[in-house]
């Protein structure tokens, strides 16, 4: 089954067309990626499909459902969450606040720190749980953006730009991590610049340049594709 | 009869664009609201007075003498007061901060010259010119055609100096400007000094024709506010337009409504356009 | 968030039942005075926590406090003025009108984030009050009204009564500010604050929270709007729309230390009374020191002075 399919969609800014005409069926449980050079309208997409942005034309259904109309935070509530690609945490709080508080609001208190301590664990936070946020590391608190997500329970978690600044040693955990989240059942979308990073995790992947769809299949397929190397790095290398 | 009313709106339109530049500067370069811009309008004011007052010479003139000083005090305030905040606090703090400034400048005004209304009465003052049938008080046409002026040369400095396209470069990229050359902190520093300045010259400018009171820096700041809003944060051009909008609208308002509806215009507009068309009428893709 | 517990609260109600004595010992009619710095100081207190509510513990800078105080002074007078209500009765209307007003003032304001909302609160807060002085028909415009000093449940009004209304009014808020904080919404309240964007992909309905914010703090500045022309028995648009209302508060919570519960009470027992003692020697100068005092704290000790003694908020 489809957990999220845009039909058409297209998101414009004033005369700048950002996504234009995506047509994606993601099937539940797997990891897709979104991949293409800079300003190809991935974060726009992601967006778009939190509600941040609104769509200027088409749909997108998530479960079957069009979802033009429900609010951000209802998305999140519904299951559609995403990471920042700068970590947008709490930088007052701690590591343990910042956890807790997506839990907060889908269970009580006590359940909610019982919670928080699993997370942190398997999110290799355990030992910071009590520093404020804006005293971790950038790879920390790569792992705490991802925690949050991850406490909001969702069922497709939109990953922005993971990669970004990351150690090659924190690279292979946040891997691992991602793989584990998607065994455990939760869709992700994995936008991503480094190429490795996706050829390992993505079991299908769509190439965009200029919002447009200029690719689509797996991975291996898809990277060796004359157009997607013209996207990447023009028409010699083709 | 509209047509007086319109050329007039325009002439205290063009003073409010100064008043306004300023400002937008600020808020273009920096990301940061001048709490205080309406006091240092005042004091402006204060400086014209004291400076005809004892010495005879003409705001017209003064405003230009007291340019050093009031730069000097924007520097000093930016950079003792606001650069040090970390940039994640700056904005709201910031807004604090100036907001404590001009109650200090306000109050001291108080203090060192009472709360009775003072007056630039220029020789010319009362003398009237009669331009397509609409009667124009010398003094109000002269503070336009300054205004007018100054703004002009603003821009010449903001698009042909080297500073001037260095705080452009600023506003649009601060890091970019970095990587070419631009002392960022240094060009901070001399925007919020150059925005203070405008906002004090638009005051001496302004006090042949409008009553000096300690307070009366709250009325011009909610004016300028409008008239960045209006015209788009960050755009010279914006504040121009902007200005004259609300110069022609308060008139208009003053006439066909009553008078009191004049003050009313300005919020009304603010909040207008901060609702429908936050980036302003001219203004690009300012999210707010 | 605190921890769920009654302490805190048994401890403020016992504070406050042991004030509540104070007239029995230091009389009110010899230390007219006094009183009415414990008035002012009760009065500060409260108005602080309500903006508190939204400014610190919400985040959300409110310009336009002013605006609020003179809605809730002003329900209190017309109903005296217009209804012959006695003025107690009034009071708790006082805090209802306001949260309307506060309603209708946050569908403008609450669309607009940090800077905007604050300009836009202060603007708001000043059509009130150009609203309140040009329709004189119903509010008697710039003359004012008289508000007569009328006896509560046959105590007469004076000091005393003044200094216990008020004690218990500031009891209030501080305990509306006490159980917020010891519930979750004040998480809710704290991520919306320091980044709305984050908290709505996380799941959390920044309107609802801001406007939850919003209408308890305008609820408990109206409140202090009331009680404040009972007591001076007089309100016109300057005084109920006096911008010492907006900038008062921010002072005294800034200094007390923005975010906490005892913050706003802090500042308003330390600075109250010395402000209140500046003003009678030097009229005016109090409004300058809270300038400088306010730059200097929020430039060099912007957690205020809780802020010196604990790590978090």
């Amino acid at each position: 089954m489809n957990i999220l399919e845009t039909k058409g969609l297209t998101k414009s800014f004033g005369g700048v067309v950002a996504v234009s005409d995506l047509n994606l069926s993601i099937r539940e449980g797997i990891i897709f990626g979104v991949v293409g050079p800079n300003g190809a309208g991935k974060t726009t997409l992601i967006n778009v499909i939190t509600g941040v942005e609104k769509i200027t034309k088409g749909n997108i259904l998530f479960k079957g459902r069009d979802i033009a109309k429900v609010p951000t935070f209802k998305r999140s509530l519904e299951g559609i969450t995403r990471t920042f690609q700068i970590p947008q945490c709490f930088t007052g709080f701690t590591v343990f606040e910042n956890i807790l508080i997506p839990l907060l609001l889908r269970m009580p208190r006590r359940e909610a720190e019982r919670e928080t301590e699993r997370i942190a664990e398997r999110m290799f936070l355990k030992d910071d749980l009590y520093k404020q946020a804006q005293m971790l590391s950038v790879g920390r608190l790569k792992l705490l953006e991802l925690a949050k997500a991850y406490a909001t329970s969702p069922k497709l978690l939109l990953v922005d730009e993971p990669m970004g600044g990351v150690s090659l040693n924190m690279m292979d955990s946040l891997i691992n991590l991602i793989r584990n989240l998607r065994d455990e059942g939760i869709t992700i979308l994995l936008v991503e610049h480094v190429m490795k990073v996706v050829v390992a995790l993505a079991d299908e992947l769509v190439v965009l340049n200029f919002g447009k769809e200029i690719a689509l299949g797996a991975p291996k397929d898809v990277m060796s594709r004359k157009e997607v190397i013209e996207a990447y790095l023009g028409d010699e290398y083709a | 009869m509209i047509t007086s009313i319109i050329i007039n709106g325009i002439l205290i339109g063009l003073i409010y664009a100064l008043l306004a530049i300023g400002l937008t500067m600020i808020f273009g370069v920096m990301r940061i609201i001048n709490m205080f811009h309406g006091e240092a309008v005042m004091l402006g004011m204060y400086a014209a007075f004291v400076l005809f007052d004892r010495f005879g010479i003409s705001p017209y003139l003064s405003v230009f003498l007291t340019t050093p000083v009031f730069f000097v005090l924007g520097a000093i305030v930016y950079k003792f007061l606001i650069d040090p905040i970390p940039v994640r606090e700056r904005e709201i703090t910031s807004l604090i901060i100036t907001l404590g400034i001009s109650y200090v400048f306000a109050t001291s005004a108080m203090y060192i010259w009472t709360a009775d209304y003072r007056t630039v009465t220029l020789a010319f003052s009362q003398e009237v010119i009669v331009f397509l049938k609409t009667r124009i008080g010398y003094p109000a046409l002269l503070s336009s055609v300054m205004s007018a002026v100054l703004i002009v040369v603003f821009y010449l400095f903001m698009s042909k100096t080297y500073m001037g396209r260095a705080i452009r470069a600023t506003e649009l990229d601060k890091d970019t400007a970095s990587l070419m050359g631009v002392n960022v902190e240094w060009i901070s520093i001399a925007t919020f000094g150059i925005g203070v300045v405008l906002a004090a010259m638009a005051g001496g400018i302004l006090s042949p024709i409008f009553y000096i009171y300690p307070f009366v820096g709250s009325n011009f700041v909610i004016k300028a506010f409008t008239i960045v809003v209006l015209g788009g944060m960050g755009s010279v051009t914006g504040a121009l337009v902007g200005g004259i909008i609300l110069g022609v609208a308060e008139a208009l308002a003053s006439t066909f409504l009553e008078y009191s509806m004049k003050d009313i215009m300005a919020f009304i507009l603010f909040l207008g356009i901060l609702l429908f068309k936050p980036s302003g009428l001219l203004g690009g893709k300012t999210r707010l | 968030m605190q921890n769920r517990s009654v302490v805190p609260i048994i401890i403020l109600f016992a504070f406050l039942i042991v004030l509540s004595f104070l007239p029995l010992i230091i009389d009110p009619g010899e230390y007219k005075y006094l009183y009415n710095i414990f008035f002012v100081v009760n009065i500060a207190a409260l108005l602080a926590t309500s903006w508190n509510i939204l400014g610190g513990f919400a985040g959300q800078i409110s310009f336009g406090h002013a605006g609020f105080v003179g809605i809730g002074a002003y329900t209190v007078s017309l109903f005296h003025y217009h209804l012959q209500w006695s003025p107690w009765l009034a009071l708790p209307l006082s805090g209802v009108v306001t949260l309307l007003a506060g309603v209708i003032i946050g569908a403008i304001a609450l669309r607009l984030r940090g800077p905007y909302f604050a300009l836009s609160t202060l603007a708001l807060a000043e059509v009130t009050k150009l609203i309140v002085e040009g329709w004189r028909s119903f509010t008697q415009g710039t003359q004012g009204i008289v508000v007569n000093p009328t006896p509560l449940l046959s105590i007469p009004s004076g000091g005393g009564l003044y200094y216990v209304i008020s004690l218990w009014l500031a009891g209030f808020g501080i305990l509306c500010a006490l159980l917020i904080k010891q519930s979750k919404t004040s998480y809710f309240f704290a991520a919306v604050g320091e980044n709305e964007d984050a908290a709505l992909s996380l799941g959390i309905n920044s309107k609802k929270y801001k406007m939850i914010a919003l209408y308890i703090s305008s609820f408990l500045a109206g409140i202090t709007g009331g009680i404040l022309a009972i007591h001076t028995g007089f309100i016109d648009p300057s005084s109920g729309f006096d911008m010492v209302h907006t900038v008062e508060p921010i002072f005294l919570t800034m200094v007390g230390g923005i975010g906490t519960v005892l913050g706003p009470v802090i500042g308003a027992i330390l600075l109250v009374p010395v402000g209140e003692v500046f003003r009678s020697h030097f009229p005016t100068a109090h409004l300058l020191l809270y300038g400088i005092v306010l730059v200097i704290f929020a430039r060099f000790i912007p957690k205020g002075i809780m802020g010196l003694f604990r790590k978090k908020i």
